[in-house]
């Protein structure tokens, strides 16, 4: 069966990685085992060993190791990137969102880096114009 | 130099401005009638220029009518330079800078004070990179100048280009604009011209709104040579060549009789009098006043245009502008125009007209978010009919496009637009609360109110605690009803009335007193004054949750109450706060009403006087207490003295006897002794005592709190305490590792950097279920979204 060899430089919790110099190959997959980690073994390349994702059955896959076989093949060993196998689908699911964005919201972020007790001091002087002080005297009876 | 800074003309129809010098300026400005300047002065103003690092004086010397602005006092970085024959500009221009950042500028024109001349200059508004977009905006708001009714004004604002603070659609920055005096009947106008600092090519953008007759001064700056344009992108605007009026330094005068105008002034060609050292190309093209906004977000603050600037055309956008549902109007009547920043959408209605006449005014890109102003607001010509037809709606959600439609309003009012309830037909409840608590006119019954100085205080006490026995009283105490110092001015009848107190005689003649003729006596009518202490913005720092508390906490200082109130963020956020007294002019005491814009928030009780009681009672009370205590007191230090000598007498007797009984008798004299001493000491406190409280008694203090309270801060002072971030905290490195806190029901795809959920809904996949679990996992976990 046919894979697609690809390059990756993305950390692994990136969701949407950028995969680049797709190259396909013939593989013989390794053994009966889940979709969610297959191996598969084709015959070596040195240049194999430079790529990292591979795409098989619709689904982007981690390479997690290599095998080097003693009958010159090389055994793909991988995981299931489940994010992005299905991230333009996921992207649009409605979700409830805890942490993201650039910066912090109105929502208290207790991890958040903030000095305990140091503060940032501000005054405000609000002028006014009220006038001198005075003295107000009341009479009895007073006429003028 | 310019010399002849303000014309010398004997009518007041003339503008006035310069630029700001690289050397001293010489001017003439006594043609501003500023009859009170001092001789030098000059103050670097903010909201918080009691921080010296703000203060940058400079100087303004005078000789003659000639006064000369010193150029070594960083005036050459004097971001704004306000002329005027008003004196008190402390709360018409304000300027807010927190942590070098210029975060807001207030131009409160309902502060225009009306009396003593003053000149001040704003120095050294700092502005950085992190306040950029907002500083564009807030600087186009400095190129908003109010003026009216008589007043002789000049603002000239001069922008550093290195501050990146304006900046014109083709990129220049602003060096330079200039507010040149209007004259009108009666309207308040704006007018922003802008003038590039190598031409004159972006011309002049001018729009007024007003039911009456309006000319607009523009004078050269020196640039160029001054001549009439001949051309004119104007609409109903005549203009008029004063070229030959030598003696004042007036281009051109632009005039219209008609109400709401737009105007567009391309040629400024030279004026005789500033040919020498200046090109004059001025061509005729028209380059729209321009600010750029970026990456505006849900923080971003957004203009709030002053409600009392409500006839003008030309308004730069920002200033405070709360997130939510937040609705600026720009004029009042038919012409309007409503702004909303919610949330993460901008979203703004504009009526027909004002489409059709800039329908490039504003450009609106999604991703990233951002909205770019490409001109001026000037939006004339909208009427009751096509106010909400045809209007530009921008979102891209529509859900908030139906919540937009329904949260609109229709009144020209734009307070409490936050309240889910809010009535329009009711705006006024809250409006109207305040003038009626300010206008208290009960008026005194029990006898007649007189507002005396402090200086003449000593003669009226003086008065007052003698006894002159006549027909009808004893003393002129008898008629005194209360005494109260007060803090500030109570207002009162301006022309002094000598009171006396006791009835006529037959013959006219006055039975009682003649209070001292060398007195001032002001009638005060009312019983209780309103004094306002003024008000500010309460503005966010980081308009996130940092800004509320436990992490910043906000409080005023309440002078002469004496009261530190506590400052509900979440309730004035971007709101203005004021402090109104509601005071007792025969008790004292007082209300200080804590207003939210205009409606009436919280109160604070307190008294604000100190009493003085007075009466014959008193003075011959106090006088023989005086006496009395102070006789006492003698006789008490000559029984201490005997107390002591016999006790030294009864320690001499033991030692010479050195027999057991007179030890005895000698411990037993000293014990007396020190009895007597302690008595004597024990006397003299309660004699003391007495003469303090005899003393206090004379001059009662009604509260010490208000008798305190009145020698501390005259103003309201607004403490906040923000909240400070590790020196190691990277806004971007956190982003993208750790992710903000939020809660926002919402899909991936709006979402960034380091993102988390609660949970998801996972519909329409075809995945396996145990890929579905892992998805969850993945996303709970967090995934970081590029």
């Amino acid at each position: 069966m046919m894979i697609t060899l690809y390059k990756c430089t993305d950390d692994n919790a990136v969701a949407n990685k950028t995969l680049s110099d797709p190259s396909v190959k013939t593989v013989n997959a390794y053994n009966a085992e889940s979709i969610l980690s297959p191996h598969f073994v084709l015959a070596y390349d040195a240049d194999i060993l430079t790529y990292n994702y591979i795409s098989a059955f619709g689904r982007f896959y981690r390479i997690v190791d290599y095998v080097l076989n003693n009958n010159n093949s090389i055994t793909l060993h991988t995981a299931i990137d489940v994010v992005l196998s299905y991230w333009d689908s996921i992207k649009n699911c409605d979700t409830t969102v805890i942490r993201t964005g650039a910066r912090p919201t109105d929502i208290p972020d207790t991890k958040l880096p903030i000095y305990p007790n140091d503060k940032i001091f501000e005054g405000i002087r609000i002028n006014n114009n009220i006038g001198n002080p005075c003295y107000i005297i009341q009479l009895r009876g007073a006429d003028t | 130099m310019i010399n002849n800074l303000f014309p010398t003309a004997t009518d007041n129809d003339y503008l006035s401005l310069y630029k700001a010098p690289d050397t001293n300026i010489t001017a003439d400005i006594s043609a501003l009638h500023l009859n009170a300047i001092p001789t030098q002065y000059a103050v670097g103003y903010t909201s918080i220029d009691n921080v010296p690092y703000y203060h940058k004086l400079s100087t303004v010397t005078k000789s003659g009518s000639v006064y000369t602005i010193s150029a070594n006092n960083k005036i050459d970085n004097c971001d704004i330079v306000y002329v005027s024959s008003i004196s008190n500009v402390s709360n018409y221009i304000t300027a807010t800078v927190k942590n070098d950042v210029l975060t807001s500028v207030k131009y409160d024109s309902s502060a225009h004070p009306t009396s003593t001349p003053d000149i001040r200059f704003v120095n050294d508004i700092k502005v950085n990179n992190v306040a950029d977009n907002y500083a564009n905006l807030y600087l186009s708001f400095y190129g908003v100048a109010y003026f009216s009714g008589s007043h002789n004004s000049a603002f000239y604002g001069r922008i550093d280009g290195l501050k990146n603070i304006l900046k014109f659609l083709d990129g220049e920055d602003v060096e330079n604009f200039i507010i040149a005096r209007v004259l009108s009947d009666s309207r308040t106008h704006i007018v922003i011209p802008k003038i590039n600092v190598s031409d004159f090519e972006n011309g002049v953008h001018l729009y007024t709104v007003g039911a009456n007759s309006v000319k607009i001064w523009i004078a050269g700056l020196g640039y160029a040579t001054a001549n009439m344009p001949d051309t004119w992108q104007n609409k109903n605007w005549s203009s008029s060549d004063y070229g030959d009026r030598t003696n004042i330094k007036t281009a051109y005068v632009l005039s219209t009789a008609d109400d709401a105008q737009y105007l567009s002034a391309t040629r400024l060609t030279g004026y005789p009098e500033y040919t020498s050292n200046y090109t004059d190309q001025i061509l005729p093209n028209y380059i729209k006043l321009d600010s750029v906004y970026n990456e505006v977000s849900d923080n971003c603050i957004w203009c709030d245009i002053d409600a009392t600037i409500d006839s003008t055309g030309i308004h730069s956008l920002i200033d405070n502008v709360i997130t939510g549902k937040n609705w600026i109007f720009l004029n009042n009547g038919i012409n309007r125009i409503y702004y909303c920043c919610n949330g993460s959408e901008i979203r703004h209605q504009l009526s027909q007209t004002v489409r059709a006449l800039h329908d490039s005014a504003f450009t609106y890109n999604n991703n990233p978010l951002s909205y770019t102003v490409n001109d001026a607001f000037c939006y004339p010509e909208v009427t009751a009919q096509n106010e909400y037809t045809g209007n530009i709606i921008i979102t891209s959600d529509s859900t908030a496009l139906q919540s937009w439609q329904n949260d609109k309003i229709n009144t020209n009012d734009y307070d409490y637009h936050d309240k889910p309830e809010y009535d329009p037909a009711k705006k006024n409840d809250f409006g109207d609360l305040i003038s009626n608590i300010g206008i208290n006119t009960q008026t005194a019954t029990t006898g007649k109110l007189f507002k005396i100085q402090p200086g003449d205080v000593y003669t009226v006490l003086n008065f007052i605690g003698g006894t002159y026995s006549t027909d009808l009283i004893m003393s002129p105490s008898d008629g005194l009803i209360s005494f109260n110092y007060f803090p500030f001015d109570i207002p009162s009848a301006n022309v002094s009335e000598i009171p006396h107190i006791g009835a006529y005689n037959d013959d006219g003649t006055i039975k009682g007193f003649i209070m001292p003729v060398n007195v001032s006596y002001l009638r005060v009518y009312n019983t209780s004054y309103m004094i306002d202490l003024g008000s500010t913005i309460i503005n966010a720092m980081y308009n996130d949750f940092r800004d509320y508390p436990p992490y910043t906490t906000y409080s005023a200082f309440i002078p002469f109450i004496n009261t530190s109130y506590t400052i509900d963020f979440g309730v004035f956020k971007n709101h203005t706060i004021g402090f109104k007294l509601i005071v007792d002019v025969l008790t004292g005491s007082a209300i200080c009403c804590i207003m939210r814009d205009r409606l009436l928030y919280d109160t604070v009780n307190g008294s604000v006087s100190t009493q003085i009681n007075i009466n014959s009672a008193d003075m011959a009370q106090y006088n023989a207490s005086i006496k009395a205590t102070e006789n006492a007191m003698q006789a008490n230090e000559l029984n201490m003295k005997l107390a002591v000598a016999n006790m030294i007498t009864g320690l001499t007797s033991a030692v010479t006897t050195m027999s057991p009984a007179g030890v005895g008798t000698a411990v037993s004299s000293v014990t007396g002794a020190l009895s007597t001493v302690a008595q004597s000491a024990l006397n003299r406190d309660m004699l003391d005592y007495q003469l303090q409280t005899t003393q206090v008694h004379h001059s009662t203090i009604q509260t010490a709190s208000a008798n305190c309270g009145n020698q501390l801060e005259r103003q309201v002072h607004i403490i906040i305490a923000h909240a400070k971030m590790l020196p190691e905290y990277n806004a971007k490195n956190y982003a993208d590792t750790v992710g903000y806190a939020c809660c926002k029901n919402t899909t991936l795809a709006k979402c960034s950097h380091f993102t988390q959920i609660a949970d998801i809904e996972l519909e329409g996949i075809t995945a396996t279920d145990s890929e579905k679990n892992m998805i969850k996992t993945a996303l709970i976990n967090g995934v970081i979204i590029k």
